[in-house]
Order: structure tokens, then sequence, then C-alpha cells
């Protein structure tokens, strides 16, 4: 019993209140229907099953007026959702003339790139938005096509190379919501998941000014090494750090990625022994992944693990 | 013999007739009952290549994490299983289906043309044999059947999987299209005299529109392949966004073709299951005329719906709406389609063979695949379903609860004709049990794992999310049950072929014209041809105290 | 017996009608994308072309003359109608290939930008299908100078039907190519 609780709840706590609605008429509707074929199937198939082989019925046909009636029904009912899904429509998808969007969003193969025009955050895969807040979001791609989903915090929307794509988000709970990339986008599609956690406005307030700060630099000689490592082994063709002069945006930029909770498109907990299975070798972890295996040996993936690791 | 009539020869020798009976006889055929044949069992080769895809797939999906496959092979292989069992199993089926019957259905001899008949089977054939050339040469495509750009493009899809899907399918597409001009010309040309377009069989008529769909909506379908080609062989840039392309170009391509193609599976199983109800619930079909013509309506409005595949894509309210307008439109014809069928059941006598159970369980699960299809007409649903596994359930309640049923009945219908024997009944019943339970065993949970957030087209899922693993295992496991009901029909179909012919000429008291003849029939269809006045001759013929009214 | 040539060949000149729409869509929609109206004005020459166009027109013209000498009995004058028609589409293609030679030394190819894709593979689709009824019609004309069967009849009623579909398709392509920049 509990489990069928938890299940329904989770069904109807997944998607976002707008449609909602039409799902709850739709499925009823849909149910009356299947309900009403399966019932004359079955009960056509007892009632006039023959009796004998060489049984013979009268050859008529019902009257045709059933038929239009069925088809009155039926342009009604359409009519009816018609109406209901355009007036949804237009209540979910509201976007303004020249949109200021809140968060903008590019998919690449296989992380979430986020940047905040508003503060100037950027940051990667772990995005943070406040509550109670509809937000606009901006999605675009920097290769192929993918898809923004994360039901419970409104519709989705396709992220194509070129376009740019504007939708609403809205998160009624400080908690952290779950989606994923939902166009298939390559080899490691399955693993581009999205994580969103919603913050009440002080938190999101404090996680902003977090993320504006300079990298924090510790003086250990480890971490050093690391540091000179992460220039001179050309991670940083790739990653992008704010407050030095690595700028690229190829890979996830890095900057306090000691203080996000999950990496690789949420796939594994930031703890330094999954950060160093994934520098000793990526491809191991995300097969197909575009961060090659550069076969650190242990003494450098020790440093590495310390510098990025301690990225706060 | 007054009561039969003889129908009149083309000028030429058919070119069936001159055809030499050597050992090439089957390679070097013209005769369309010998391409239906050649059809049925190219279909039921892929069919079975495309199951044992489909069984790796929920074997890798049977658990979280799995890693039995690498993300690379499962890409591949749920790419050819969609492209396999679209293009390779169910569309031959059906053609050949089509090929076999619609000659004898009218009363002629041989198609319109039997050597085009011939090239498009072979271009079927090779387009599918090349495609699956693929994994011998660096990997199979791996894009998906849809293959969206730009990720099929040189840059992102290295092998040179995606080329083998391009030209594979412009053979077949080409194939297909020769199938289609034959359809459409032959029901033109060769109907028995007295046949007006009017009293076709409804698995005729079917064909007959479909093969306009054909030939609509494959060209469609060939102009983007080769504007790919030409990307993917000489660096042109259609649909690569960065040198100034359109990845959206090549969508509004594909789905101008893929929703008619949807069409084009389902209309010839409509017409099957309009052949069948009536036969075993003795009665004449309720609304040949709405059936018939609602049918054309589809095909109409199959080419102005194509945008629903692409609601999620960002375009604006009025277009969106638009299109949920015209797809909830086509939905009212297609659904009165299965009032008609339960209609014809009311006051019949039925035979419950098991042709006629494949039906039913097609009126059934085609009710959930076409429910599920109309919920993606109401736009806000489609922006949280689409790219889920919810589509992948709908799908596949269309294409196998629709399209599949339909042709096993089809093939359990038509099987004392095409080969002389009938298949078995208690066979035929494991058969049935096995792959109807299997089947929404499998998919029917698979609308739940959409609404819970899964996206189709992953090769896993994290450990950790409420119920998927549970989900994912019980549709695995109804996958095992689909397998032995198909293990069921090889053998039903194995054991059937080895007793030697005994079947009547009409065993199901049928009444369509290609019951008049032998089972099996000639090479020569017919030589005489009872007299056809209304849409049953064979029960005019033997019922003249109470004939059906006279059409002509 | 109803003719099921003419109707088959009507079936697939209607089949690759769609064909050729897709690629016509294409185009436009690539060159209201991008500034190729300016690389079509300034590298295009309408005039040069549109005279080529009057070249193909005119062999569907001398077809039908052929055609129609053909139905009279006149096999002659058919025979010369016919040579002028395979001529006259070979003028064209002349036509099309050195205007192709022209744009490859201003560097405008199939690999050079959407422009180039479009205009390539539109024209030259339609090129290939010039290529193909001028070789029916020369089997036809080869075939003329034997004794002329029902099926020699049949196939000269089928090319006759496609080769003036490929002459509607260019006026199109023509339109929307050379044409409508300048509109």
């Amino acid at each position: 019993m509990l489990m069928i609780k938890n299940f329904t709840s989770i069904f109807w706590t997944n998607t976002d209140a707008s449609t909602n609605q039409l799902y709850t008429y739709f499925g009823i509707a849909a149910g009356c229907i299947l309900f009403l074929v399966i019932f004359f199937t079955y009960y056509f198939s007892k009632k006039y099953r023959a009796k004998q082989p060489d049984e013979l019925p009268e050859q008529k046909e019902i009257n045709h007026k059933f038929e239009l009636f069925i088809l009155i029904l039926a342009i009604c009912i359409t009519a009816f959702f018609l109406i209901m899904s355009i007036n949804t429509m237009q209540q979910i998808q509201d976007i303004p003339e020249n949109p200021k969007p809140d968060l903008v969003i590019t998919g690449h193969q296989w992380w979430w790139e986020a940047k905040y025009p508003q503060s100037g955050v950027l940051t990667a895969n772990e995005i943070h938005i406040p509550v109670g807040k509809r937000i606009l979001l901006e999605v675009n791609s920097a290769d192929v096509i993918h898809s923004w989903w994360v039901p419970a915090l409104g519709r989705k929307i396709d992220m194509i190379p070129g376009l740019k794509n504007y939708i609403w988000l809205y998160a009624d709970k400080p908690r952290e919501y779950l989606g994923a990339c939902s166009e298939f986008c390559g080899i490691e599609h399955a693993r581009m998941r999205i994580r969103v956690v919603a913050d009440t406005e002080e938190d999101f307030k404090k996680w902003t000014e977090s993320q504006l700060e300079p990298v924090i630099t510790q003086a250990t000689p480890l971490f050093d090494k690391g540091k000179a490592l992460f220039e001179q082994k050309t991670c940083t063709n790739c990653h992008g750090i704010n407050g030095t002069p690595f700028s690229e945006n190829i890979g996830p930029n890095l900057t306090h990625f000691g203080s996000r909770k999950r990496f690789l498109s949420d796939m594994k907990p930031v703890t330094r022994e999954n950060l160093k299975e994934w520098l000793t070798n990526p491809q191991n972890v995300k097969p197909g992944v575009k961060m090659p295996n550069f076969i650190f040996n242990p003494d450098e993936i020790e440093a590495l693990t310390e510098y990025i690791y301690n990225l706060k | 013999m007054s009561l039969f009539i003889d129908i009149p020869e083309d000028d030429d020798q058919l070119p069936a007739l001159n055809t030499g009976r050597g050992k090439l006889i089957w390679i070097s055929s013209v005769d369309h009952k010998q391409l239906g044949i050649m059809y049925l069992w190219l279909a039921l080769f892929f069919f079975l290549i495309g199951g044992i895809e489909a069984m790796i797939i929920r074997a890798q999906l049977a658990s979280a994490d799995n890693d039995l496959i690498s993300p690379e092979l499962y890409n591949q292989i749920f790419t050819m299983h969609g492209t396999t069992m679209i293009f390779l199993a169910l569309m031959p089926a059906l053609i050949g289906l089509a090929t076999y019957l619609l000659p004898l259905m009218i009363g002629a001899n041989e198609m319109a043309f039997p050597r085009l008949n011939a090239f498009s089977f072979w271009m079927t054939c090779m387009g599918g044999f090349l495609m699956y050339f693929s994994f011998f040469s660096g990997g199979a495509p791996d894009a998906g059947w849809f293959n969206y750009a730009p990720l099929s493009e040189n840059n992102y899809s290295s092998t040179a999987g995606v080329d083998y899907y391009l030209v594979g399918l412009i053979l077949t597409g080409m194939g297909s299209i020769g199938a289609g001009l034959n359809f459409v010309t032959t029901v033109l040309t060769l109907r028995s005299p007295q046949m007006k377009l009017n009293m076709l069989p409804l698995f005729a008529w079917m064909i007959f529109i479909n093969g306009f769909l054909l030939l609509a909506a494959f060209p469609l379908l060939n102009a983007g392949l080769f504007m790919m080609l030409i990307d993917r062989q000489f660096d042109a840039h259609f649909f690569i966004p960065s040198t100034g392309g359109s990845a959206i170009l090549w969508q509004h391509f594909f789905w101008a073709f893929g929703h008619p193609e949807v069409y084009i599976l389902a209309l010839p199983a409509f017409g099957i299951i309009s052949e069948v109800i009536p036969v075993f619930s003795r009665k004449p079909i309720f609304g040949y005329k709405f059936i018939a013509a609602s049918t054309v309506a589809i095909a109409l409005l199959a080419f102005g719906v194509w945008i629903h595949h692409m609601f999620a894509a960002g375009m604006s309210n009025t277009v969106n709406g638009f299109f949920a307008a015209s797809s909830m439109l086509i939905g009212i014809p297609t659904g009165i389609k299965v009032i008609n069928w339960i209609g014809t059941m009311y006051k019949g006598s039925i035979r419950m063979t098991v042709s006629m159970m494949f039906t039913m369980a097609f009126l059934i699960d085609f009710t959930i695949g076409g429910l599920s299809g109309a919920s993606f007409a109401i736009v806000p649903i489609d922006w949280q379903l689409t790219d889920t596994y919810y589509v992948v359930a709908h799908i596949h309640y269309v294409f196998l609860g629709g399209t599949a049923f339909g042709i096993f009945a089809g093939i359990f219908y038509w099987f004392p004709k095409i080969s002389g024997r009938h298949l078995s009944e208690k066979l035929g019943k494991w058969h049935l049990w096995l792959f109807v339970l299997g089947f929404n065993m499998t998919f029917l949970l698979q609308h739940v794992l959409g609404i819970l957030g899964m996206p189709r087209r992953v090769y896993t899922y994290p450990v950790d999310l409420s119920y998927w693993e549970v989900l994912n295992l019980i549709s695995s496991l109804g996958a095992i049950f689909m397998f032995a009901g198909i293990a069921a029909f090889l053998w039903n179909i194995y054991v059937t072929l080895k007793k030697p012919r005994q079947a009547d000429d009409n065993p199901w008291e049928a009444w369509t014209l290609e019951w008049a003849t032998t089972s099996p029939p000639q090479l020569q269809n017919f030589t005489s041809l009872p007299p056809v006045h209304s849409r049953r001759p064979l029960w005019d013929l033997k019922h003249p105290d109470n004939p059906d009214k006279k059409l002509n | 017996m109803k003719d099921k040539g003419k109707l088959l060949v009507l079936f697939l000149i209607a089949s690759e009608a769609f064909f050729f729409i897709a690629l016509i869509i294409a185009y436009v929609y690539y060159r209201n994308f991008t500034n190729a109206t300016d690389t079509v004005a300034a590298n295009l020459d309408a005039m040069r072309t549109g005279i080529f166009t009057l070249f193909l027109v005119g062999s569907s013209v001398t077809l039908i003359f052929g055609k129609r000498a053909l139905k009279k009995g006149n096999n002659q004058t058919f025979k010369l109608f016919m040579a002028l028609t395979i001529l006259l589409g070979a003028v064209f293609m002349v036509g099309q290939i050195t205007e192709y030679i022209g744009l490859y030394h201003k560097q405008i190819t199939l690999n050079k930008d959407v422009f180039g894709s479009s205009f390539f593979t539109l024209t030259g689709f339609h090129g290939l299908h010039v290529i193909l009824g001028i070789i029916a019609l020369s089997i036809l004309f080869g075939v003329s100078f034997t004794k002329m069967k029902p099926v020699t009849l049949a196939g000269i009623e089928g090319v006759d039907t496609y080769w003036h579909f490929v002459d509607v398709v260019w006026i199109f392509v023509f339109y929307f190519v050379y044409i409508t920049p300048l509109l």
C-alpha cells in the first residue's frame, strides 16, 4: 500500500502544475475510451460467438446514425482538448519580445554550461536557481542538438546549435530537481543528466556571491604542484578557471569545482577517490567522453586532485 | 457456365508466364506471387534480426548501470533496431502481402509492371543487406533511425555507418516508390472489368491509397538523404549549423516523410483488419464508405501534421497550435475506424480463430497506441513527454500492437491461400498469448517510465531513481515472452510447411476474389472469374437468393 | 485496356515533383537565411542562363512537332525533330557545364557555403535528369531507324511526358534561382 502511495506521489509531483491538470483530464477521457473498447471487444466476442460452425447472422449493418453520433462526440472531445491545450500553451510559453534571460544554459557533449547574465556567474553542471520565482531560461548548444528537461520545473526545450530558445523555470520548494538531456546526442547521452538545486532567496544570494569570489589559493606545495601541472599538461586548453588567465570553455569551467556536490553531469559525487579515478583514465569512467586519457603518473594525479578538489 | 466471365488478357504475354522454370526461378522471377513470398521471407528474416537487437537492448536495460555492451555498440544497435523494423521488416511484410494479394483481390493475373515489381523487391533487399554490411566496415549507423543532424554529420559521427544508412535507405526508398507505382497503376488498370473502385476490397483500397502515400512521402526522404550524403561525402553544408547550415531543416524533411510513413505502415494493417473481422464475424463490414473515405482524409492530413514531432524544437505557439489542431483532427477518422470494426462484430456470429484473436488484440492495443498518440497532440503534454519512454511505448503500441498484430492476423488468414496449408491453430494460440501478454508486459509500463522521467535512447540509467529499475526489469522480462511467442510462430511455419497441401480454395468461406482460385493459385491466377456486382462477389455466387445490393 | 504505361510515367513524375519541391524548398530556405542573394546577383548570369533555358523550352516544342509528325506517319520528319530535340537538350547541358566551370573559377563550389551546396545540388539533380532524358531520347532515336513496334511507341509516349516534365522543373528552378533575387 505504501509503495502504491509513494508511486502515485512521485507520479504527480514529477511534472509542472499546469500540465498536471491536462494529464488528469486526458487520463480520464483516454481511460473511458479504452475501457469501452476493451469491454465491447470482449463482450461481443463472448455474446456473439458462433454456436454452430455454419451459422449465418443477418447480413445487416448497424445504424449509420450511430456512426454520425460517434463522429460528433469525437469532434466535441477533440475541440475541448484543443482549447485546453492552447490555453495551457499560452500560459506556459509566454516569452516577452526581447527576452532578458536570468540563466543561459549551453549544452555540450556531455555537460551543461550555465551562465547567469545578471550576476556574471559562470559555472558548469551544478545549476542553482532561486525558489518561488519564475526564471527565464535561454538555451542553446555548442555542438549537436540537446534537450533541456527537468519535468518538475517546466516544459522540455530543444537546444539547437545556431538557435536560441527560451522557457520559464519555476521551483516551488527548495530541493534538488532531477532531469536529463532528452534528445539523443551521442555516445554519452545517457550520462547527460541534470540536477538543479533550488535555493531559498538568501541561499541563492549567498551561492551567487561565493561563485563570484576569486579562487582561494592554498599555499601547500602539493597544491602548487597541481596548479603548475594543470597549466603545463594543457588542461587549460579546455578548462577555464576564473581569476586565472585561462578562460577556455571547451570543457566545464572548474572555478569553485570543490564546492560542487557532483560532477560529470551528475554522474558521480565529488570525492577525492572519484576524481583520482577520473584522472587516471576518463575513458574508463565515461567511455567516449571528450577528455582524453593523459596517462598521468600517480604523483601527478595526487597533485592534480589536490589542486582541483580544493578549488573552492 | 454463364456464371463465370472470362478475364481479358494483356496484348503481350505475361512476363510471369515466360519465366523459365530453372534453378534460378526465384531469383529471376517476376511473378507477383513469388515476389510476394520473397518479400515475406525477407521481412521475417529482418524481423528476427531486429528482434535479436531488441533483446540485446532489453538485456542491457534490465538493470541500472549495466555494462553488458558498450555505449557505442548500444547506439548502433538501437539505431539498427529502429531502422530494420520500420524499413526492412514491417514495410516488406506489408508490401509483400500487398504484392501477393492485390492482383488476386481485383481479379488480375499480374501486377501492372511485373519487372518493376521485381526491381522494387531487389532494391529493398539490397538496401537492407547493404545497411547490415556497415557492421563489417567499422561500425553501424549510430545516430538513431531519425538520424538527426548535426549528430549524423562527419564531425560527430566518424565511422561510415551513417553513409551506409543513407545509401541503404535511398535504395529501399526507390524500391518502395516502385512498389507504390505498381500498386496505383495495377488498381487503376487491371481491375476485373465489372469491378468499380467502390467495390474494391478494403485491403486493396488501403493499398491503393498507400501507393499514393509512398509516391509522395519517399521523395521527401530521398531528397533529405541525398543532401546529407552530399554533406558527408563532398563536404557540403546543408545540415551543419557551424558552417551556415540548418539543423532543423533535416527534421522538417525527415518528419514530412516520417509522419506519412506512420500511415504507410498503418493503412495496410487497417486493410487486413477490415478483411478479417467481417469474414470471421460472418457479416459485411460496418461502414465501408466511412472507412474508405476516411482513409483518403487520413492520407491527405498525414502530410500536414509533421510538426508534432518537433513541438519541443521551440517553434512559436501559433505554429504549434496549428499543428496540434491538425494532429487532433487526424485522430478522429482513425478513432472511428475502431468503432467500425467493433460494430462489425455486433450481432455477428464470431469464429474465434487465431487470426480473429490477433485482430481483437489489435483493436485493444492499437487503441492504446492511438490514445497515447493523441496525447502528443496536446502540446503541453508533448512538451513533457516527447523523447521519453512514453514515446517508445507509444511507437511500439502503434507498430507492434497495431501493424505487426495486423500482419500476424493477415498471415494466419491468408496462409492457406499462399501455401495451401493451414497454420496450426494450437501453436498459433501459444504464439498469440505469449506474444500479446509479453508485449503488454514490456511496453505498458514504459508509459510510466516516460512520465517518471526516463529519456529514450539511453544506454543506461542511474541506480538511485525510484522504480526505474523494477519497471525496466519487468519490461525486459516481457521481452522474453515475446521472443518465445516468435519461436512458436517459427516452429508453426516450419511444421506447417512440412505437411502436405490440404487447404480448400476457400477455407474461411470468405467473399473476396482471391478465394475464387485454387490454394495456392496457379502461375496464371485466374482463367475465369465470377461476376462482380457488389463488394462480396463470392457471397453473391453462393447466395443467389439473398445477394448484396448491386453497385453497377 | 487503359494505357498503363502512360499512367506509370505520370505517377513517376508526380513523385519526382515532390523530390524537386524538397530541393527547391531547401534552396529557398538557405537563401533567406544567408547572403546568398548577393552571391546570386554578383555571380549568376540570368541573361546567359535565360538563353539556354530557351534552348530547353525549344526542345520541348520540337518534341511536340516530332510526335505530331509520327502520328501522321511521317517518319522522316519525326526523326529530324527527334535529332533536333536531342541537340537542343545537349546545348542546354553544355550551357550548364560551362556555367559550372565559370563558377568554379570564381571559387564558388559545392563545399564553399550553403548557397553552393544547395545551388549545385538543385541544378545538378536537374542536370542529371536532363542527361537521363537525352540518353532515353537517343535510344528511341536509334530504335526509330528500325521497324516501329508498339513498345517503341509506348516508349516515345513515356519519354515525351518525362521530357516535358524536366522542362517544366527547369522553369521553376530558373525562376527561383535566377529570377527571384533580381526582383
